[in-house]
């Protein structure tokens, strides 16, 4: 079995990427999350997602270790509800968002959950996500559910949790740290390893200095 | 919320295999509102990956499925519940349902293979992970193997024979006379040399390829049986053209060393072709296109329709929208449709016969416990590991051996059986196991399956494997396919006319032999062409969206 974390040019330097998918009811923050992530922003009107968006970023765990997300932002919509599949399809993790003034919103993030549980690689890495915790700490009377609650059956189901705030940017890089963290980077054998395909073959045949890629024909 | 019935779409696309996807993929920057609907409720039609779980539920349709679908007879045999599980070795069992990702599109891809560039010039290629297909081995007969020179084709070998990559390796071939080994490389020469190809094709293209082999090479026929196999010919050698043969082991030879040292094809990690159609929806998709599952088209033979004797898409010429029924009732307009046979609102049976030829091919897919790491030595210094392996058995090889009563053999024989083996690489299994993929195009013989899994027995019991090699799980099925109207008329072969409609479109299916065709993509960008006007320049060139350029470099 192959090793999918490659060793990078520095010696003892490991890179491994990761697919990641967003789930979640419309409007809950998936873009605005991604967005503080990926580009340190928050957008008051954002327009909800269409279809789906697609952002990579990268984070270092240490000095040797970094980790490149392959980031799928699923539209909430009921409209679109039959996307997620081919985002959830070989996904080696998964955010799942509600928004914490919204009590439904964590009615369809369990749902969200349930189905990645029977549906989705067997060892997937899945965080709950309880979003806008800022608007919670201006005005708590606006909290529909409570942080214990949602500990309670995260713990229960398996799931790394945070409260977090696209807006704030509270715990938002805590949330994917701790996901990076715990990717089975050590872990050749997983079969949903999906990072970098040093193993495989480079389709460009101007890539520079990979194997395969513009190898002699001799 | 907006219903689809209040949209104008300027192109629904009916199922998600391979070629509606890559049309998706096509028209993910053009601007147009695109529906993409399948039937299913899995990604990937004809070219799905599947779960054990979901296999079986696919068998059991497939089974019934007639007139909906290309397949009959799929038959599932879990082996593992009849053999005793001895060790907590868990590549001795079956594992999970979703460790498989068992592909109903297993084809290999030459690395000319139209598709790639398309695959980098559209980005895509970032989503997906390719891994080589090493070494083609042919399957010989004791006595042919015995009557060899080399000590190699022996028992253990079980006569497993490895086909040369190139020059090198013929030369290197020790079985091989010094007489033979010219003849060899002068054909190898001429293969490789398109110029010659014409003035040859026109004397001995209609010809049988053997019989250009040996009259015109002088190459003997145990030296012919491995330049057959390279063809991937569905036929007998009687019956294989030298006009199919020299163009196909041209594309084999020159394919060889184009990404790397040693290997001229390469499979997509995850499921075969189920993946690149995955990953072209999902830019289908975050190029605004709807994705529906589960919901297919209201077809001709529904009752209700036929009662009212409508047709089951409406053309309104003055508006030049077309009006069609999704299941549920739904009606939806869109300027385009596009689909296969098999998700298109028309009825099957009375379609082929006119202008396609259908066939049935038998297939079969296989897990096997053990690596068989003997089929996937490095091909050449430098080459990636190899995940792929094909392993061919020509024509009488497989014949039961004194009886040759086989309705349709009249003395021809059976047409070869092609193995395309996947080791754990490819993400298709756990590891410690592989998976066998089967096909042969003799459907007509009720015995097809018992030949398929013959090869397959004999394949397992030939590679030395420590605990042996066992078949774990296996499914057998048929498939119909139809070649497409003609082999160059691309905007002919997909015309519908079925309907008195030039806005629906057929993609005809992807052949399922041994490799992928260029056609699919031919196809594709005709259809391309007829929506988006003659200015196809733009064909699948795109930019890296924002943020998601490469913004690191991996090394
Ligand atoms: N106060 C506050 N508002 C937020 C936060 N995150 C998102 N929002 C707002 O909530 C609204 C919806 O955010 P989006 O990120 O578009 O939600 P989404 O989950 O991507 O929605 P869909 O794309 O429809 O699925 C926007 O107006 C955001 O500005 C947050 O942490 N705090
Ligand atoms: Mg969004």
């Amino acid at each position: 079995m192959t090793s999918r974390v490659s060793t990078g040019t520095r010696p003892g330097a490991r890179f491994a990427q990761f697919k990641l998918v967003l789930l979640g009811e419309s409007a809950v923050g998936k873009s605005s999350l991604v967005l503080r992530f990926v580009k340190d922003q928050f957008d008051d009107y954002r327009e909800s997602t269409i279809g789906a968006a697609f952002l990579t970023q990268t984070i270092s765990l240490d000095d040797t270790t970094t980790v490149k997300f392959e980031i799928w932002d699923t539209a909430g919509q009921e409209r679109y509800k039959s996307l997620a599949p081919m985002y959830y399809r070989n996904a080696n993790c998964a955010v799942v968002v509600y928004d914490i003034t919204q009590a439904s919103s964590l009615d369809k993030a369990k749902a969200w959950v349930k189905e990645l549980q029977r549906q989705a690689n067997e060892n997937i890495i899945i965080a709950l996500a309880g979003n806008k915790a800022d608007l919670v700490a201006e005005h708590p009377d606006k909290r529909a559910i409570t942080t214990s609650d949602a500990e309670a059956y995260a713990r229960e189901a398996g799931l790394l949790f945070f409260e977090t705030s696209a807006k704030t940017a509270e715990n938002v890089r805590e949330l994917f740290t701790a996901i990076a963290r715990k990717l089975p980077l050590e872990q050749a054998g997983a079969r949903n390893m999906r990072s970098n395909p040093r193993q495989g073959v480079d389709l460009r045949p101007e890539a520079p200095g990979t194997q395969g890629g513009g190898a002699c024909n001799c | 919320m907006e219903s689809l019935s209040d949209t104008v779409w300027d192109v629904v696309l009916a199922g998600t295999g391979l070629a509606q996807s890559l049309l998706a993929l096509s028209l993910s920057r053009s601007g147009k509102k695109v529906l993409h609907v399948d039937k299913n409720e899995y990604y990937g039609g004809l070219e799905a990956a599947l779960s054990l779980q979901e296999a079986e539920i696919w068998a059991e349709a497939a089974d019934e499925g007639a007139g909906s679908s290309p397949y009959r007879h799929a038959t599932i045999k879990n082996l593992e519940r009849e053999a005793p599980v001895q060790e907590a070795d868990g590549a001795l069992k079956l594992g999970f349902s979703r460790a498989y990702s068992l592909s109903l599109s297993p084809q290999l891809i030459y690395t000319r293979s139209n598709l790639l560039p398309v695959l980098v010039s559209s980005k895509v290629y970032r989503q997906l992970e390719f891994l080589a297909v090493g070494s083609w081995w042919i399957y010989e007969n004791k006595d042919v193997t015995e009557g060899g020179q080399d000590g190699e084709g022996d028992a253990r070998q079980g006569g497993l024979r490895r086909i040369p990559g190139g020059r090198e390796d013929v030369f290197a071939d020790k079985s091989i006379d010094l007489r033979s080994t010219r003849s060899l490389m002068r054909f190898l020469k001429l293969a490789a040399d398109p110029e010659t190809h014409m003035s040859i094709l026109e004397e001995w293209g209609n010809r049988a390829f053997p019989d250009f082999l040996e009259s015109r090479l002088s190459i003997p026929p145990r030296l012919q049986a491995p330049l057959l196999a390279l063809t991937s010919s569905p036929h007998p050698p009687t019956e294989t053209l030298t006009s199919y043969a020299l163009p196909r082991i041209h594309r084999h030879l020159t394919s060889i060393g184009m990404f790397g040292p040693g290997f001229g094809a390469v499979v997509p990690k995850w499921g075969g072709l189920a993946e690149i159609a995955q990953v072209a929806c999902r830019a289908g998709a975050v190029g605004g296109g709807v994705y529906v599952l589960k919901r297919g088209f209201e077809s001709a033979e529904m009752p209700d329709l036929q009662a009212s004797g409508r047709n089951s898409v409406r053309f309104d010429k003055d508006t030049g929208l077309s009006t069609l029924c999704l299941q549920g009732g739904e009606q939806i307009r869109s300027h385009w449709v596009v689909g296969s046979i098999w998700d298109l609102p028309l009825q099957i049976d009375q379609n082929p016969g006119d202008r396609m030829q259908t066939n049935y091919v038998a297939r079969s897919i296989t897990i096997v416990s053990g690596s068989l790491a003997q089929l996937f030595p490095s091909p050449a210094e430098g080459a990636p590991p190899p995940a792929g392996a094909v392993v061919v058995y020509p024509t009488g090889t497989l014949e039961p051996q004194s009886t040759d009563q086989t309705p349709g053999s009249s003395g021809l024989g059976l047409p070869p059986v092609y193995l395309i083996i996947h080791s754990s690489d490819t993400g298709e299994c756990p590891a410690g196991q592989c998976v066998i993929y089967a096909c042969s195009f003799h459907p007509t013989n009720a015995d097809s399956h018992q030949i398929l899994q013959v090869a397959v027995a004999k394949l397992v019991a030939s590679v030395r494997e420590d605990p042996p090699a066992t078949v774990l799980w296996c499914m057998h099925y048929d498939q119909r396919y139809n070649l497409p109207a003609t082999t160059e008329d691309y905007e002919a072969n997909i015309r519908c006319d079925h309907f008195m409609n030039d806005h629906v479109l057929q993609l005809p299916d992807v052949v399922p032999g041994m490799a992928l065709e260029d056609d699919v993509l031919k196809h594709v960008r005709a259809a391309y062409r007829r929506i988006v006007g003659d200015d196809d320049v733009a064909f699948m060139l795109f930019d890296d969206r924002e943020g998601t350029g490469d913004d690191i470099d991996e090394n």
